[in-house]
């Protein structure tokens, strides 16, 4: 009898004490909460009443985001039974989180370097936590774009790349962020105006997405990975590759049921393919139509719209080609980026068919409905273009110096965007056209300071030597081209511009460099 | 005996006029219970919160809730569960010990202090019966208005009217229930009561007495019940507008009151048990 009560007491120890191993990290995750909570509450009530706090005030609320981590003991992992594991995984992930709360508005502060620190610091603490280091890494990538610190953002997707192995999706429509950042390194390349470096980038994209391939994915993966590849090989003008993977992955969709949701995507592949092979574009089109009409829910459907009204375009056939941008502009107007293009393109047939109103009114309509489009940064000097073709000299007049307005509206709406180079240099076109020459130099000189190494400072600098040389600002001409050396020393015109710099100082022109 | 509604109004005025501390005391106890569970749910971030009030939620099967702030949000339904547990299981002898100590003046021999322990042992098993039943028909109850009435409630009144006509009916109901069973142990300290005469007569007590019985439970508890509404229907909007730790102090002040109005109206019932034996003697 006291023998099985004293074996009953040990048993009821052994579990209480199992239990009671636990306790402190669920203490310690019970506080970060709380400490989490309460600095979510603070930042809500520093945001309400719609006005932006100020950079001291962000900087205090991020300290009490970075309060959260404080006063907790590592290790967060305290055990190695599968509970203390997870547990400790919760309670690294609420740190985490915190600790990348406080670098947002470090961000927002605009104390970038704050915030990239705290963000490699939470990559580095987050060790065997994939989920929570690819989301300090992601953020990472978006600090450094906003603050145009590209190659660095490059550098560090490419580190992802290697680090991350991308997971096959547990749901149809689910995909790994990792899949898309081949191809978010060629966006970025091109926003910052480097086509070469685009290319190159594409075709290391075409390379990972094979090299992930031959690892034998499962189908769900695979399917995903070969839809990319196709595309890619698509930009790349590999038709042959991009046919016999198109074919595989219709091979793979056909036979795996959770795949049939890929079929628009398939079809969309398929029609480009035949466009680009076939002389007549009529089949193409028709395969475009069709697709549009069956799946008019997929976001392929905007797209085969957009591809078989560009073709018409080709054909000549604008009526046709223009009802088509009509149904992407009206039902599809939120997809992006086809939505923009097509209203673009709508515009300029509405022109050419004669309705010149309604094309201007839909011209200006595209930078308040898709600002940062390409779209955005063509229409409003699409409209003084239009002037200058009808030999409209003071319409044409108005429109650029209505353009520049609506450029620096852009600006002022997003200053941190990727396509303000674009504006400032579309404002330059504009002052420059205008013979507006002092707006152009200011223009400029906010280019060299806010948009240092982009290929359209380079030109920029340039333009801004000769119109400060014509009108007798030598030191200011020779400060441009001193700042293009200095910014841009592989451009193939170093020597010109040496050349230039010497003849402003009166002296012989400089041999160049090996 | 005419009991009408002097008698019951003299009952509750002279329970009010000699309320004692010793004789509230062992309910004072539950209370110092409850509020010591209140405090440490508060500190569920030290070691000691987590190992105490912590533990008692994970006993309950409730680790996912050890959250912040959820946590607050289920606090009223695990103070519930723990309120339950103290007025049954160690109020089982309390409740008792209170009532021996509230009818000593009318009781020569409680009033010397003879047979306490006895008395005290025999009313402890019909005590502890009477609450394990009054709380399973309390969960019956629960079950009977969330699948039947509430349905019915919800689709007559919207919104927080709707939520406040369900809480009322489930609240009078959990209040006709244990109107029923408390008389069991003010019987069961009679002299020489046994398992079966308690029982029995307690609840055919509590059936003849019900009008009175929850005249009294209503004039008691009322003051207390604004709080535990506050909490059982908006607590999500406290933890969000206001702050989580607010629903601990609202379920202290409710533990508070509630205290008070238990040990009023079974200082009441006494009386009114006291003055129907007198009448039949």
């Amino acid at each position: 009898m006291i023998r099985r009560a004293t074996r009953d007491v040990t048993l009821v120890l052994a579990i209480a004490a199992a239990g009671c191993g636990q306790i402190g990290t669920l203490a310690d995750r019970y506080r970060a909460e709380r400490s989490l909570w309460w600095a979510q509450r603070a930042e809500t009530a520093a945001n309400l009443g719609g006005q932006k706090p100020d950079s001291a005030t962000l900087l205090v609320l991020r300290e009490e985001y970075l309060q959260v981590g404080r006063g907790i003991k590592h290790p967060f992992i305290r055990g190695t039974s599968e509970k203390a594991r997870s547990l400790g995984e919760d309670l690294m992930r609420i740190v985490g989180f915190a600790d990348l709360q406080g670098a947002r508005l470090a961000v927002q502060a605009n104390r970038p370097e704050l915030a990239l620190e705290e963000m490699a610091r939470v990559s580095a603490a987050a060790d065997a936590d994939t989920a929570l280091r690819r989301q300090a890494d992601f953020f990472r990538v978006g600090t450094l774009r906003q603050f145009r610190r590209f190659d660095e953002a490059i550098q560090l997707l490419r580190e992802m790349l290697d680090r991350y192995e991308p997971m096959a999706p547990k749901k149809f429509g689910d995909e790994d962020p990792i899949l898309t950042v081949p191809e978010a390194i060629v966006r970025l390349r091109r926003d910052m105006g480097d086509s070469t470096g685009a290319k190159v980038e594409l075709a290391a994209a075409q390379q990972y997405y094979a090299r992930l391939l031959e690892r034998g994915p499962p189908p769900s993966l695979e399917a995903q990975v070969l839809a990319r590849l196709v595309r890619v090989e698509l930009e790349l003008a590999m038709w042959k590759e991009a046919a016999a993977n198109l074919e595989r992955l219709e091979r793979l969709v056909t036979t795996t049921p959770l795949l049939h949701p890929l079929e628009p995507e398939v079809r969309f592949s398929r029609a480009k393919i035949r466009g680009i092979r076939d002389r007549n574009p009529t089949p193409t089109i028709a395969m475009f139509d069709a697709l549009a009409r069956e799946f008019p829910e997929s976001p392929y459907a905007a797209r085969s719209l957009f591809e078989a009204g560009t073709l018409l375009e080709r054909q000549g056939k604008k009526a046709e080609a223009l009802a088509r941008y009509r149904v992407v502009t009206t039902r599809y107007a939120a997809q992006m980026p086809v939505a923009p293009m097509a209203l673009f393109r709508r515009a300029m047939l509405e022109e050419q068919i004669g309705d010149w109103e309604n094309s201007k009114n839909l011209l200006e309509s595209i930078p308040v409905r898709y600002p940062d489009t390409q779209a955005a940064v063509e229409a409003p000097i699409a409209i003084a273009q239009r002037y200058v073709r009808v030999g409209d000299r003071n319409g044409a007049i108005l429109a650029l110096r209505r353009a520049v307005g609506t450029y620096q509206a852009l600006i002022a709406r997003d200053t941190t965007s990727t396509y303000c180079p674009l504006y400032r240099s579309n404002i330059l076109r504009c002052q420059l056209a205008v013979d507006d020459w002092a707006g152009a130099l200011a223009t400029i000189d906010a280019m060299a300071a806010k948009d240092a190494g982009h290929p359209f400072t380079a030109q920029a600098l340039l333009e801004g030597g000769r119109l400060a040389k014509v009108h007798g600002q030598k030191d200011r001409a020779r400060g441009y081209l001193e700042e293009f050396l200095d910014n841009y020393p592989k451009s193939p015109l170093v020597a010109d511009v040496r050349r230039e710099l010497a003849e402003l100082a009166g002296k012989p022109p400089a041999r160049a460099r090996p | 005996m005419r009991r009408d509604f002097r008698i019951v109004r003299a009952c509750a005025k002279e329970a009010m006029r000699d309320f004692g501390w010793h004789e509230y005391a062992p309910f004072g106890w539950i209370l110092g219970a409850q509020l010591l569970f209140l405090l440490l749910s508060m500190n569920l971030g030290s070691g000691w919160g987590m190992a105490t009030a912590g533990s008692v939620a994970r006993l309950l099967g409730a680790e996912g809730q050890l959250q912040y702030p959820q946590f607050f949000i289920y606090l009223p339904s695990l103070a519930s569960i723990v309120e339950a547990f103290l007025y049954a299981i160690p109020g089982s002898v309390l409740i008792p010990l209170a009532l021996i100590r509230i009818l000593a003046p009318m009781d020569h021999a409680l009033a010397e202090g003879y047979g306490v322990v006895l008395r005290l042992k025999q009313a402890f098993l019909p005590t502890l019966v009477a609450s394990v039943v009054s709380a399973a028909l309390q969960i019956g109850w629960q079950w009977v208005v969330s699948m039947g009435l509430a349905p019915i409630l919800r689709s007559a009144l919207t919104g927080f009217q709707g939520a406040a006509a369900i809480w009322l009916v489930s609240v009078l109901g959990a209040f006709v229930i244990a109107a029923l069973f408390l008389y069991v142990p003010i019987a069961a300290i009679r002299p020489g009561a046994k398992f079966r005469e308690a029982m029995i007569g307690g609840v055919n007590e509590g059936v003849r007495l019900i009008g009175f019985t929850l005249l009294f439970i209503l004039a008691f508890s009322w003051p207390a019940l604004p709080f535990l509404m506050l909490v059982q229907l908006n607590a999500a909007f406290i933890c969000e507008k206001l702050r989580p730790e607010m629903i601990a102090v609202a379920l202290a002040l409710y533990a508070v009151l509630i205290s008070g109005a238990s040990y009023l109206i079974y200082a009441s019932a006494a009386r009114l048990h006291w003055a129907e034996l007198a009448e039949e003697s």
